[in-house]
């Protein structure tokens, strides 16, 4: 019996059934991650319109110091360096912290989980909007109480430094933190209630069964926290666009805000651009694949 | 002490933190909404004023009042189109490979699947300069179809809706078959109204992100009545940088309909994030 292409028991069917995701992926996945690669390799200006092809120019223009973008590239890689190592901590922290207390309160879990969960629901325009607001110099509310409390005269949170990492990282915090108090909320429902019984009949008290038990079996649910949280954190754009301009000077202007000026500015250097983004790509896995390996050590 | 009341103190002191962790949480947004009702001058008060009394809707007025400065009403119909065009579109797409994924046997099948996955694993940053030359070439900026289409080509929707169908018994599919059903059919009558709850979360989650979106739709739409609302705060911004009552009633505007729609389907989006084994945000 011959095979039939098409109808409901085609030979070719299947792909009929993958082919609108397969044109969408391939049109922006697949052939963008090549084709950024060949804009790399191109001086490629959208503005003046010229297209030429420089070889590695652009990458080992990144590691000449001398040239101003460069310079501004590894500032800005630095920049966002800081902003992970700040804002991590708190991040996975706060949310452990969180997760613990929400899970441990019989009623209204549900509610406290929405609250802390709320903000992620926002953009992050009304996000740095809020909280410029709050950090204000002059009439914000953070000063206003830390006038009326102990004195202490107007601070320039978003102006000067470490005033506006704190700003950025307080936002970003509480904008993001429920996502990864609910996973940990999961992680914790998961841990088998027999393990704590088994601890309590060994005279386990409170802080043994959290190191012994919970801690540990939180391992995995953690690796993939921190591994998201720091990606994310990588990525850290409209905080700083909209709450400090990436100033004071350029102290806060990440790499995405690097790349975006340097791409969609004034200049619309896309091939510079480009390097740049593959450049900051290739760190943040070899970050992932450094975490996967610190996590996994000895197991 | 015994032991019962040592536990009692130990809930009341949970509840305890707890009660003023969620007060800290929620006190940005109530300051956003507070500031929004008090007349400009008042804003910048000392004393701060807790609670506006009595509240004005004259920061609204003034927003909305404006068609040509700023075009909330517009930019609220590109959210909404953009957003909902995104999720039902999603949905279709994704679902059709996920039934193929889950249902279907044919050469090629797990390892174009794990190709898929794999994409997921690449930083986005690496998008953002070809996939803007792509909208250019199509002629696409400026133009909704612009923060519409790309994110078609997400993974994750596959490869969720993929797990949840496979949960799904086969002998469904086998005695709809004996009844001479045909593929499309059994993918409309049995997968689909077997898997409204993924669907619910993908889609909610699908709309939320595009409406939240900011970056991508900040280098994609440039004229201020083609703006989504997150982009259209900046035009807010630029009119009303020193008038808090306003710019706060503008926040207040472009979150209200997240913030609703996040409590009334935030069960959904809570599973859609314990789901998404790999998501991002």
């Amino acid at each position: 019996m011959r095979k039939r292409l098409f109808g409901d028991e085609g030979v070719l069917t299947p792909y009929l059934y993958l082919l609108p995701h397969a044109i969408f992926f391939s049109i922006f996945a697949l052939y963008p991650v090549f084709k950024g690669l060949w804009i790399s390799l191109h001086k490629w200006d959208i503005l003046s319109g010229e297209k030429r092809f420089v070889g590695l120019k652009n990458y080992i223009d990144i590691f000449l110091v001398r040239n101003v973008p460069a310079q501004y590239y590894w500032e800005a890689l630095w920049n966002t360096i800081q902003f992970v190592i700040y804002s991590v901590p708190f991040l996975v922290g706060i949310a452990l912290i969180l997760a613990l207390l929400v899970n441990s309160a019989k009623k209204g879990r549900g509610f406290f989980r929405t609250i802390f969960f709320l903000p992620t629901a926002l953009t992050v325009s009304v996000v740095a909007v809020i909280w410029r607001w709050i950090f204000n110099y002059e009439s914000g509310l953070l000063n206003y109480i830390l006038y009326s409390l102990f004195r202490i005269k107007n601070i320039p949170w978003l102006t000067q430094q470490p005033g506006a990492w704190i700003s950025i990282v307080v936002a970003t915090v509480w904008w993001t933190v429920g996502w990864n108090m609910v996973y940990f909320i999961i992680g914790i429902q998961n841990i088998p209630e027999e393990l704590y019984e088994a601890a309590k009949i060994d005279g386990a008290g409170w802080w043994q069964s959290f190191r012994y038990i919970t801690l540990p079996s939180l391992k995995p649910i953690a690796l993939f926290i921190f591994i998201t949280t720091i990606i994310a954190s990588f990525n850290l754009f409209g905080q700083p666009q909209l709450m400090t301009g990436g100033g004071p000077g350029r102290s806060t202007v990440t790499v995405m805000l690097h790349i975006y000026n340097e791409g969609f500015g004034t200049n619309l250097r896309m091939g510079s651009a480009s390097a740049m983004a593959y450049l900051t790509a290739f760190v943040m896995i070899i970050v992932t694949f450094l975490q996967v390996r610190l996590f996994t050590r000895g197991e | 002490m015994n032991y019962k009341l040592r536990i009692k103190i130990f809930n009341i002191l949970i509840y305890l933190i707890l009660t003023i962790l969620a007060i800290f949480w929620i006190f940005p947004i109530y300051w956003m909404f507070i500031t929004s009702l008090k007349p400009e001058y008042e804003t910048i008060a000392w004393p701060v004023k807790w609670i506006p009394i009595p509240p004005t809707w004259e920061n609204y007025k003034k927003i909305l009042g404006n068609p040509v400065d700023t075009p909330v009403f517009i930019w609220f119909k590109n959210s909404f189109i953009a957003a909902f065009s995104y999720s039902i579109l999603g949905l279709i797409v994704s679902s059709l490979s996920a039934y193929a994924f889950s249902r279907m046997k044919f050469p090629g099948r797990d390892r174009y699947f794990w190709f898929l996955v794999s994409f997921m694993t690449i930083p986005g940053i690496i998008y953002l300069i070809p996939n803007y030359l792509t909208i250019y070439s199509f002629g696409w900026v400026d133009d909704l179809k612009s923060i519409i289409f790309p994110g078609l080509a997400s993974v994750w929707g596959v490869f969720m809706l993929r797990q949840y169908f496979l949960t799904i018994p086969y002998e469904l599919d086998e005695s709809a078959k004996i009844d001479g059903a045909n593929k499309l059919y059994i993918l409309w009558k049995i997968i689909i109204p077997l898997s409204k709850p993924a669907l619910l979360t993908l889609g909610f989650m699908n709309f939320l992100s595009n409406w939240n979106d900011y970056l991508w739709a900040l280098i994609c739409l440039s004229s201020p009545e083609k703006r989504t609302l997150p982009v259209g705060m900046l035009t807010l911004q630029g009119r009303y940088i020193h008038f808090y009552g306003t710019m706060m009633a503008g926040a207040f505007l472009t979150a209200l309909p997240a913030l609703i729609l996040f409590v009334l389907l935030q069960r959904y989006y809570i599973r859609g994030v314990v789901m998404s084994g790999f998501g991002g945000r």
